[in-house]
């Protein structure tokens, strides 16, 4: 069993790496060169066409698109317009305006593909009006946390773009099939929270004084804006008018445009959010090329394909594999950001999974699934470093409050484990199909 | 020395930004021209080396941020001599893999110079020009890191380590996905 061996020695190695602080792009690819020298190729050629082939890529180009629409939105007004308007619809569901945490991410989630970005926005309005009203802190802070991790799931989604591109996926394909497991995820959230008021009457605030139906209309009024947006990149991808990296450029000049309209756009806002794009683009982007180099590496050292041969040897049975990657991923997440979580595993699990008969649109959604819950697990869950800043509090506090939330999002892995066609993969056959 | 140092990976900052704003501009020119049935030649090949350009010129000034990403959980435990040996190592093993990079990386530039290799697509741009970009900007995080071990050395804290402690004390998380 030298292959064995050579894979034990690999994953020390890697752990190793990272654990003493290396940055995560050049652990990789650390990690790729001696496996590389392994098995006796020119690795030094086989880098440098693994850096270019993987950074050099059209549908690559959406990813710097999808990221700089974030960085825009991120200072507008946006999340003040979202909560305004959803606010007064929400006055007679148990929960109340809890409810509007969930919306306002789901929403905020269709023109982000970022999860923090996502948390951080709706928080900044969200956390303080709650708690000038009376809201219990706990939930307010667990549901945003969690409700955050939305930006990943509905679609424009960075991590999904870095899946694709890993997994060599239709893009567009991977964003319609969040759709239905998005809206579940927002429904069980708010089920809970519905539960939640319910058996727990003497947290709730005073009632909001009523509004006529025309001051509701009107405050939402404010959502039009934002509305046109979602249509403007999503709805241009799902009927195929535009691609991924078009619609993405879309996005970039509504949100523009949407900035410029209330007001909010300004030279050095301009100028600030180009560079935020940049950095954070060149770091992912860094971390893609870094993998591509171990993913070819590995390919060579034929080990994925002989630990694909390996798990059909045990007979888990698909429902067995999915739950051993499940409890995998969730380990991962606990230490690793979602991007890394993603390259680290493709190279490995694709061929496994594939293997297995399962879909690779469907696994998408299941890793992206997997990374909203890293997004909240600690100690490192970036959405609980966001909460953290924003209100102060323990880690360990949030991550309670995140608690419950956190199993809504297993119950949503188990459901579209169950039924994947119906929750996933059928909506983008029948959308692409014409 | 120090400013000019910083000027240059600021310069290459600008570079990567006008290389992502380059990218927007391609995308809207060739939307546009396709409304009036003409076309844009070479966009898409364009798009791609504006995307190489985005993540290589951005490397040092990220990398001086803080802003590349690495698993901070063990080592934000360690004592301060301990951490300080950590830093030292892991810049050193990073000059080391960075050193490797360029080397590899300016000879398939040069190789591609001198079989003068050109772009599949519509228009046969000579690849080795997009390509400099590769070396050149892992050449200049190899000097940011460089940069870094010394300051570390002369007992400083290093630069990338006090730009993400000042992040997360003001709240941005603009660096996280």
């Amino acid at each position: 069993m030298e292959l064995l061996e050579l894979a034990l020695g690999l994953l020390i190695l890697l752990c190793l790496l990272l654990g003493m602080g290396l940055w995560i792009a050049m652990s990789l690819a650390f990690v790729g060169w001696v496996a590389m020298i392994y098995t006796g190729q020119p690795a030094g050629q086989y880098l440098a066409s693994a850096f270019w082939e993987a950074t050099g890529s059209w549908t690559l180009a959406a990813l710097p698109m999808f990221v700089w629409m974030g960085e825009i939105l991120f200072r507008t007004k946006l999340s003040e317009e979202l909560f305004n308007g959803l606010a007064p619809w929400v006055r007679r569901i148990p929960g109340r305006l809890l409810h509007v945490n969930i919306l306002a991410c789901g929403i905020f989630g269709s023109v982000s593909g970022s999860s923090a970005a996502t948390c951080a926005t709706v928080s900044k309005i969200a956390l303080p009006e709650l708690k000038r009203r009376g809201y219990d802190e706990n939930i307010a802070i667990g549901s945003l946390a969690t409700s955050g991790t939305l930006g990943i799931l509905i679609p424009p989604s960075i991590i999904m773009v870095v899946y694709a591109v890993a997994a060599e996926v239709s893009i567009v394909r991977v964003f319609i099939a969040g759709c239905l497991p998005g809206l579940i995820v927002m429904l069980l959230f708010s089920a809970y929270i519905v539960i939640w008021a319910l058996l727990n009457p003497s947290k709730q605030p005073p009632m909001e004084p009523r509004m006529s139906l025309w001051e509701k209309l009107k405050a939402s009024a404010q959502l039009i804006p934002c509305a046109i947006l979602i249509i403007a990149v999503i709805g241009t991808m799902f009927v195929g008018w535009a691609t991924a990296t078009e619609a993405a450029a879309f996005g970039v000049l509504g949100s523009l445009i949407l900035a410029a309209v209330t007001r909010t756009l300004t030279w050095t806002s301009f100028v600030e959010s180009l560079k935020g794009a940049t950095r954070l683009s060149c770091m992912i982007m860094f971390i893609l090329a870094g993998a591509a180099f171990l993913t070819k590496s590995m390919a060579l050292t034929g080990i994925p394909s002989a630990l694909a041969e390996g798990v059909a040897y045990l007979q888990l049975g698909p429902y067995g594999l999915i739950a051993v990657l499940t409890v995998v991923y969730v380990i991962l997440g606990t230490a690793l950001d979602g991007v890394s979580m993603i390259v680290l595993t493709t190279s490995i699990v694709i061929p496994l999974v594939q293997k297995a008969g399962f879909d690779l649109v469907w696994f998408g959604i299941f890793i992206v699934l997997l990374v909203e819950i890293a997004e909240i697990t600690p100690p490192v869950g970036f959405n609980l470093f966001v909460m953290q800043t924003m209100t102060g509090k323990e880690q360990t506090e949030v991550a309670k409050a995140s608690m419950p939330f956190f199993l809504m999002l297993v119950v949503t892995v188990v459901l579209i484990t169950v039924f994947p066609q119906t929750l996933v993969t059928d909506l983008p056959d029948w959308l692409l199909r014409r | 020395m120090r400013r000019f140092l910083d000027g240059v990976y600021t310069l290459s900052a600008g570079l990567a930004a006008l290389s992502l704003l380059g990218i927007f501009l391609v995308m809207m020119a060739q939307v546009a021209l396709r409304e009036m049935n003409k076309q844009l030649p070479g966009a898409d090949d364009i798009s791609a080396y504006l995307c190489v350009a985005t993540t290589f010129f951005a490397l040092a000034a990220t990398f001086k941020r803080g802003e590349l990403i690495r698993v901070g959980m063990g080592i934000d435990r360690l004592p301060p001599g301990v951490r300080r040996v950590q830093e030292l190592f892991v810049l050193a093993v990073a000059a080391g893999i960075l050193g490797y990079v360029v080397y590899w990386t300016t000879q398939d530039m040069l190789f591609s110079l001198e079989i003068e290799e050109v772009a599949q697509g519509t228009v046969p741009f000579p690849l080795w020009i997009p390509k400099i970009a590769v070396p050149a900007g892992s050449g200049l995080l190899l000097v940011a890191i460089l940069d870094e071990f010394f300051t570390v050395l002369g007992g400083q804290k290093p630069g990338y380590v006090t730009a993400a402690e000042e992040r997360a004390a003001a709240g941005d998380f603009s660096a996280e996905v």
